[in-house]
């Protein structure tokens, strides 16, 4: 009778288990018994303006060992050893770990390896696909293009940026398994399969970029800045043509195990940095204050070689003055006193509305992760000698982008364009997912003044000190920056050397912005810093686009070596000055001595009209 | 031995019949597990079928083996079966399994101590009261039955083995219930058996951790709830009729022991309510039988040879089910006839060769009498054991 009852007990209990409970046992037990088995998504290519490919993803193959499954695990990881290049005895240990249901032996083989080992058909082996990054330009557009981790997960730049367009859909396989996972034969399968990455059309064109990373190298190599950085855009449209960094890696095989030289090396310096621009600003005072009508190209300045401001003096680089001079020859000078002037006339009002229109103190909207907004005093606590400054690029703080994007502005008919690197994106089946066009952000300048600008640049690249870009038979114009660095509110013996210019002159296509930052090779002018590596850029840009030199016979008159340098060791520094003046020669000025310690070029060198000669006092 | 046989065809066909059903659940069960571990899907299989050979043999041996041998033989089964306890724990023939002696092995054959004690535990006891039957109303007459029950059970206790140990004890005091054990005394073994039984659950801390998995399987999906959870998602995935036969999906390594002690999960997952159902029914037709056997023996010492190996039957059959439905702390024990092992299926077919043999004697004169003592000493007890559930 007991042992009946308990029966019953035992029966009711089945039955609640079996009938009762079923649904909610059986779809928790559904859980456990399929598995979700991603299948990854190829990622989508970048390539440049043309459809050259900068990022691309190539099957790879990640290599795991099923221990149970292995009959001879000698041969097994004897096979794995030499085909992938690993330890024999470690992998042996995994060959035979039959504690675990599978081993990794490696991520991401070349397909040819995997073949190897599909065709050695030895039990115990799996291959599960994957895709590889690869970069076929390696060390180019380094901190544009960004890299991924090992998973595929953008990390930094347009990887980074475009990632949700570029990583596509992952797709399931979900497949009856065992408790370890592993598939149970004869069942089927339900395949859900990945949708490829979108395919990043970029404004970069890769020869440009391959011109303006040449460039930077010899830069870097000659003048050993600590980083040095160019942009190429093109003034019309906002497209960014090249941008590069310097130092950089090769992408395909970034410095991961050093943390701190990848996050370094892998900034996008013209983006997300900022400097003060100096001397090249002068274009944008000198664009403001034609607009605002408080001056001519042809109003006379005179510089005693310093300006009092509110009884601070602010001195000229030419501490024994530029006398009487133009406005244009003003900037052709660099002469700081009539920017010091301009600043004052225009007003901190006039000056700060400027400064917003050319998208200073802001951030462009660059499609770009980290962009800098550049640091501007607050207006109302910048006093009348901050102002005088800022005039001539002191007292600001701008990113490359920025700077280069304003000079854009001014030289382009005064539209101030957003700066952009995706020209377009489509998916794996060609269709146009987004699309950035030309965009105007602000009206900067007038036409009118916008054609002055252009004039005036031209002339400033031939007489001025930035006569080193100077191309026969091309119209180039540019402006040479110097700036002296702060570190902790002191002056300190370091410069960032720029140059900016565009072409062609008079229709500007391609506006260049080359900043080399703390060279340490001994000079730290921007005519012999910055302004060398900018004409490699422009004649690499001419070769390109094939351009056919116009006027060649009297640019290359003008260009004639018929000046012989004199010896100026131990001369005055008013004499020496007066003396080259005299000969048509130009002078950058180190040091603020009053005699002439050396000079560059040597004495009885021969040399062209305007040519800068270095003064060390 | 023809005349036994078709004497006792529904017991002996039925009993054939769980051996074959074990037979192919064990292949449905093993199959996948036994691929994978020893690269051939037969090969429970293959030792069950060694395991069914040999059983038939000892069945029909014992069937003929005349049961009255055994009261001279008493001592001497009491010996092997002792021997047989302590040799698990000399190392080199004693096996260790999941940190626990059980096995013996000897030039390649393994054997289950518990299994073959548990038989002559019933063995001895059967000789010992038919022999002194007027003594058991007297604690002093059953005291040899408690002392050798008590250290047989110690022993298994000792492997450690809780659930055989519980099996021996339960069948201990249906023997003795039978044998006529007087209230008193039996309530005098029982309750320092129930107290004895937490202090042993808390001398090893797995048994806890068991005890609490039953409890509440799903606070520890992982670990200690691990195995009853996916015999509960075997037994509700079959539904009332079930995936089908060899559809199991719970075999493919989830449900551990799926081939031996958790064997009813995958009947049941199979063939569903149904199926599980039916095979409960034939297990109670054979319990049924052996009832009778024991009922209509010929004398003292077939009835509670019957009695005895029918309740060992019986106790493992609820303890194996009870367990297999989360009723009872997981605890392993092997379903008779069915649980893919050797040494179990062996033991058990030779049990039922020697109820067999106990029907030979069948006299329809003395079954009478004994159905008188069955009525006299069991009603009493019937409602009072319930009552104490």
């Amino acid at each position: 009778m007991l042992i009946i009852s308990i029966f019953f007990a035992i029966i009711i209990r089945l039955g609640i288990i079996q009938l009762k409970n079923n649904k909610m046992l059986t779809a928790r037990a559904a859980e456990q018994w399929t598995r979700d088995l991603p299948i990854n998504a190829k990622r989508g290519t970048i390539t440049d303006c043309n459809g050259a490919s900068l990022a691309e993803s190539y099957s790879s193959y990640d290599v795991y060992v099923r221990a149970s499954m292995v009959k001879d695990p000698v041969k097994v990881a004897t096979l794995l050893a030499n085909s992938i290049g690993l330890n024999y005895e470690e992998t042996f240990k995994k060959v035979t770990n039959v504690l675990v249901s599978e081993s990794l032996i490696k991520l991401q083989v070349e397909s040819s390896v995997a073949k190897k080992l599909i065709d050695a058909n030895l039990s115990g082996i799996m291959l599960s696909e994957n895709n590889k990054r690869y970069y076929p330009y390696g060390d180019l557009l380094t901190q544009v293009l960004g890299f991924t981790t090992i998973d595929n997960v953008g990390q930094a730049g347009i990887e980074l940026y475009a990632d949700k367009y570029l990583k596509g859909t992952k797709g399931y396989a979900l497949e009856e398994s065992d408790v370890h996972g592993v598939k149970i034969d004869n069942t089927l399968s339900t395949y859900i399969p990945a949708i490829d990455g979108a395919q990043v059309s970029l404004t970069i064109d890769v020869n440009i970029q391959r011109v303006v990373e040449d460039a930077l190298n010899v830069l870097c190599a000659e003048q050993k800045p600590k980083t040095a950085t160019a942009i190429v855009m093109n003034p019309n449209t906002g497209e960014i043509l090249a941008m590069s960094s310097k130092p950089s890696f090769d992408l395909n095989s970034p410095p991961r195990d050093d943390v701190a030289t990848l996050l370094s090396n892998v900034k996008n310096l013209s983006i997300v940095d900022v400097y003060e621009p100096g001397s090249t600003f002068k274009v944008l005072t000198t664009a403001t204050a034609l607009e605002e009508k408080v001056t001519t190209p042809t109003e006379g300045f005179y510089d005693p070689g310093y300006r009092m401001v509110d009884g601070e003096k602010i001195k000229c680089w030419k501490l024994i003055g530029h006398g009487q001079q133009t406005m244009t020859d003003g900037l052709c000078n660099s002469c700081n006193s009539v920017f010091v002037d301009l600043a004052l006339r225009l007003g901190t009002e006039k000056m700060y509305s400027y400064f917003s229109k050319y998208g200073f103190g802001e951030k462009l909207g660059v499609d770009f992760i980290g962009e800098a907004s550049g640091i501007l005093m607050n207006k109302d606590s910048a006093k009348r000698v901050d102002l005088a400054r800022m005039g001539f690029g002191q007292a600001v703080a701008v990113s490359p982008i920025q700077l280069i994007n304003a000079i854009c502005s001014v030289v382009n008919g005064g539209n101030l364009m957003q700066p952009y690197f995706i020209k377009s994106i489509k998916d794996v089946n060609g269709n146009l997912i987004a699309r950035n066009n030309p965009k105007v952000i602000n009206k900067t300048i007038s036409e009118q003044t916008s054609e002055t600008i252009r004039y005036m640049l031209e002339q400033v690249l031939i007489k001025g000190n930035a006569i080193s870009a100077f191309m026969p038979g091309y119209r180039v114009s540019g402006k040479t920056g110097t700036s002296q660095k702060y570190e902790d509110g002191k002056i300190v013996q370091k410069y960032v050397s720029s140059f900016v210019g565009a072409y062609p002159a008079d229709k500007p296509e391609y506006v260049v912005l080359v900043v080399a930052d703390e060279p340490s090779a001994g000079n730290y002018f921007g005519s012999v810093v910055a302004t060398p590596y900018a004409k490699l850029i422009f004649e690499g840009i001419v070769k390109y686009r094939g351009d056919e030199p116009k006027g060649l016979e009297e640019d290359l008159k003008k260009m004639e070596r018929n000046i012989v340098m004199p010896n100026l060791v131990g001369e005055p520094l008013s004499k020496a000055i007066a003396k080259l003046s005299t000969l048509g020669l130009q002078c950058e000025i180190a040091g603020e001595g009053e005699v002439v310690l050396s000079q560059t070029p040597p004495p009885g060198e021969m040399l062209y009209k305007n040519a800068v000669v270095i003064l060390n006092t | 031995m023809l005349k036994v046989l078709k004497k006792n065809w529904i017991l002996i066909s039925l009993v054939m019949l769980l051996c074959f059903l074990g037979l192919v659940f064990i292949y449905s069960a093993s199959s996948y597990s036994a691929q994978i571990r020893y690269n051939d899907s037969f090969y429970f299989v293959k030792k069950q079928v060694f395991g069914l050979v040999i059983g038939v043999a000892l069945m029909l041996f014992m069937a003929c083996f005349d049961y009255h041998k055994f009261e001279r033989l008493k001592w001497i089964v009491v010996a092997v079966s002792f021997v047989l306890l302590v040799l698990v724990f000399i190392p080199g023939i004693g096996k260790n399994n999941y940190g626990a002696n059980r096995w013996i092995s000897i030039g390649g054959i393994s054997l289950q101590s518990s299994e073959v004690a548990k038989f002559a535990f019933v063995i001895f006891a059967s000789v010992y009261m038919a022999k002194n039957y007027k003594e058991t109303k007297k604690f002093i007459g059953i005291l040899p039955v408690i002392i050798v029950g008590g250290l047989t059970c110690v022993l298994i206790l000792l492997e450690p083995n809780l659930s055989v140990t519980l099996c021996v004890g339960m069948v201990m005091l249906i023997m003795l219930v039978v044998g006529g054990i007087r209230l008193k005394h039996f309530l005098l073994l029982l309750i320092p058996a129930i107290c004895l039984l937490p202090i042993l659950i808390a001398m090893e801390p797995y048994r806890l951790q068991r005890l609490m998995a039953f409890l509440d399987p799903w606070a520890s999906p992982k670990e200690e709830g691990f195995q009853l959870i996916q015999s509960l998602y075997a037994l509700g995935s079959g539904g009332l009729f079930g995936v089908g036969l060899f559809n199991s999906r719970q075999k493919y390594l989830f449900l551990p022991f799926s081939e031996s002690d958790f064997i009813f999960s995958i009947i049941g997952e199979e063939t569903g309510f149904i199926g599980a159902i039916c095979v409960l029914t034939i297990y109670m037709v054979v319990i049924w039988q052996g009832v009778k056997i024991a009922l209509n023996a010929s004398d003292r010492l077939g009835a509670y040879l019957a009695s005895g190996i029918t309740s060992v039957i019986g106790v493992q059959l609820l303890i194996n089910v009870a367990v297999v439905t989360g009723s009872i702390p997981p605890t392993g024990i092997p379903l008779p006839f069915m649980s893919a092992g050797g040494t179990s299926l062996m033991v058990f077919l030779a049990a039922v060769g020697m109820l067999l043999n106990i029907s030979k004697g069948e006299n329809q004169a003395l079954s009478k009498n004994f159905n008188i003592f069955n009525l006299k000493n069991l009603r009493p007890l019937k409602t009072k054991s319930k009552s104490a559930m």
